[in-house]
């Protein structure tokens, strides 16, 4: 979002201006899916070690 | 050496530790309000008694150090450390009155794992404590992962030179924006997002469960505020095996994991650097070590036989080692099920998960997943410096937000730091076992106080030795700190006593 990086030489006047909340939200449904991807390594693991042990 | 602070030195430091206790004073307008709605009238007493001493002290301060001076690093610091210290001694006040703790030792205990977002406690019959006290928990650890200096800041300093100064002691020092109160906001910001979308997501998850909808929805804020903060407190002794749902937890799982990432990396993701999450040598670190603890932990759970299929080792495995290496200190297994079921292979795996911790600058603590990777990374750039010819120019860069070398000194003070997390932890594991602990579980406790976790396999209690109560309050504000600021404090004292 370059507009947005624009603004820090002016010290970001408004950080919660409405052109800047789309950006946001993709920011953080980034990070769920990084989440949730990490889960998923850990129920593989589970998987893997349940074949092998269960 | 340390140069004997002047009058004026101790004027500059009680102005701006009395600014934050007016800050963290006025807090307790939340737990007020919850109190009167709930028509809990003695808890509001208590309330408006602990606001008046805070206002009394701050303002009190501010005014008999009245000084035009502004801060210097060393101020900063001991600002940043003494405060906390105040700020639990007389935080812990509502939790004295509210007759749910032994002594003030433990009502301070509890205030300083809040304050530290650690998650142990004391308070007792927690079950049944008024909506009133369990807000103040909750905003206590919520605004100490914020960081308290970062309140004063947002709200009291505004743009005060020296504000960035009192930031840095408190072990943020990462500035997201050109100016810190807007660095300050930008946290708030990111904060008040995930608060809104997080306890909103739980709310309607617990109503689905079948709780009522205002019951629901206090128990989607303050649970939401345990696993932001990565604190770990949350409204039920049972923590969030009281919920028993797949649901729920992956809920407070995303909240968790996401509150321990540096506010940095929050920023650059948020504002278009998406990326970032993958590249960022502190999330790469995180989810290498988190892997390897899993493993260990799943696999060893799985040998036992301890749970009956895959989604219930799934779930207890990897939700006990990403709450203990985000140090959330959340738990969906009774606390002596550490020891009897984990055994020792497990809970050495979660030991390692919460002595390293999450990111720096963010909400967790522990030794830090960058330092980790730093180290790391240092050591096999030496590798390759063996193995490559004498005049081969062997440089290492690492990737945070944006491309750093790694140069010596980056490396020296990253060991710095964590050769203090590991004396730290070696002294809080002895001190178990000379109290008769069995050793297990004596670095269990001890690495779980210090790393701010929470976790706990039963030894912190009431009935726990008043020493170990007084020496891990010291251990979770020492583990918040980074030790710098606290070095500072004591050096401070030392040197207003007989320094030159």
């Amino acid at each position: 979002m370059p507009e947005i990086r624009s603004e820090r030489a002016e010290g970001y006047p408004s950080l919660t201006a409405r052109e800047h909340w789309r950006a946001y939200a993709k920011g953080m449904l980034t990070e769920v899916l990084f989440v949730l991807g990490l889960a998923a390594i850990g129920l593989g693991l589970a998987a893997i070690a349940m074949v092998i042990w269960g | 050496m340390i140069i004997r602070p002047r009058r004026e030195d101790h004027l500059v430091i009680g102005k701006y530790t009395g600014k934050i206790l007016v800050g963290v004073g006025l807090l307790m307008v939340v737990p007020l309000v919850t109190s009167v709605a709930f028509a809990e009238w003695d808890t509001a007493l208590d309330f408006v008694i602990s606001m008046m001493v805070f206002f009394i002290f701050g303002f009190g301060t501010q005014w008999a150090c009245r000084t035009e001076k502004d801060l210097a690093w060393s101020h900063g610091l001991v600002v940043a450390s003494g405060s906390w210290i105040w700020a639990t001694i007389l935080g812990a006040l509502p939790h004295y009155l509210s007759g749910h703790e032994g002594s003030y030792l433990d009502a301070m205990f509890d205030v300083m794992s809040g304050y530290t977002t650690t998650g142990l406690y004391l308070i007792q019959d927690l079950d049944h404590i008024s909506h009133g006290l369990n807000m103040w928990r909750h905003v206590l650890t919520y605004a100490g992962g914020q960081g308290i200096v970062v309140i004063a800041l947002t709200f009291l300093f505004k743009g005060t030179a020296g504000a960035y100064k009192v930031y840095v002691g408190e072990g943020k020092d990462e500035r997201l924006l050109p100016n810190v109160v807007n660095t300050a906001r930008a946290i708030w910001l990111v904060s008040l997002a995930y608060l809104a979308v997080g306890t909103t997501a739980l709310w309607l998850a617990a109503m689905w469960l079948g709780q009522a909808p205002v019951r629901a929805f206090l128990h989607g804020a303050w649970v939401f505020m345990g696993a932001w903060s990565t604190g770990g407190f949350a409204p039920q002794s049972y923590n969030t095996m009281y919920y028993h749902s797949v649901l729920y937890e992956v809920l407070v799982l995303i909240i968790f994991v996401a509150g321990s990432f540096n506010f940095a990396l929050h920023w650059a993701v948020w504002t278009g650097k998406r990326r970032e999450i993958v590249r960022n040598l502190e999330t790469v670190s995180f989810a290498v070590s988190l892997t390897i603890a899993t493993a260990v932990a799943t696999f060893w759970l799985a040998k036992l036989g301890v749970y009956p299929d895959v989604m219930a080792l799934a779930r207890k495995a990897f939700y006990q080692l990403a709450s203990g290496h985000t140090t959330t200190g959340f738990s969906t297994i009774y606390s002596r099920a550490f020891v009897t079921q984990w055994g020792p292979v497990g809970m050495a795996a979660t030991i390692f998960a919460m002595a390293i911790g999450a990111s720096a600058a963010s909400t967790a603590g522990g030794i830090k997943a960058m330092r980790i990777g730093l180290i790391t990374k240092a050591f096999f750039a030496d590798i390759r410096r063996a193995v490559a010819p004498e005049s081969a120019l062997v440089r290492e860069r690492y990737h945070h937000v944006r491309d750093h070398m790694l140069d010596d000194g980056v490396v020296r003070i990253a060991m710095g730091i964590t050769v203090a997390y590991v004396t730290m932890y070696g002294v809080a594991s002895l001190l178990g076992m000379l109290h008769g602990i069995p050793v297990i579980e004596s670095v269990f406790e001890g690495v779980s106080a210090g790393s701010n976790t929470g976790l706990s396999c039963g030894i912190t209690a009431p009935s726990m030795p008043w020493d170990m109560k007084a020496a891990y309050i010291v251990f979770m504000w020492l583990g918040r700190l980074e030790f710098m600021s606290v070095f500072a404090l004591v050096g401070y004292g030392i040197s207003a006593v007989r320094g030159r």
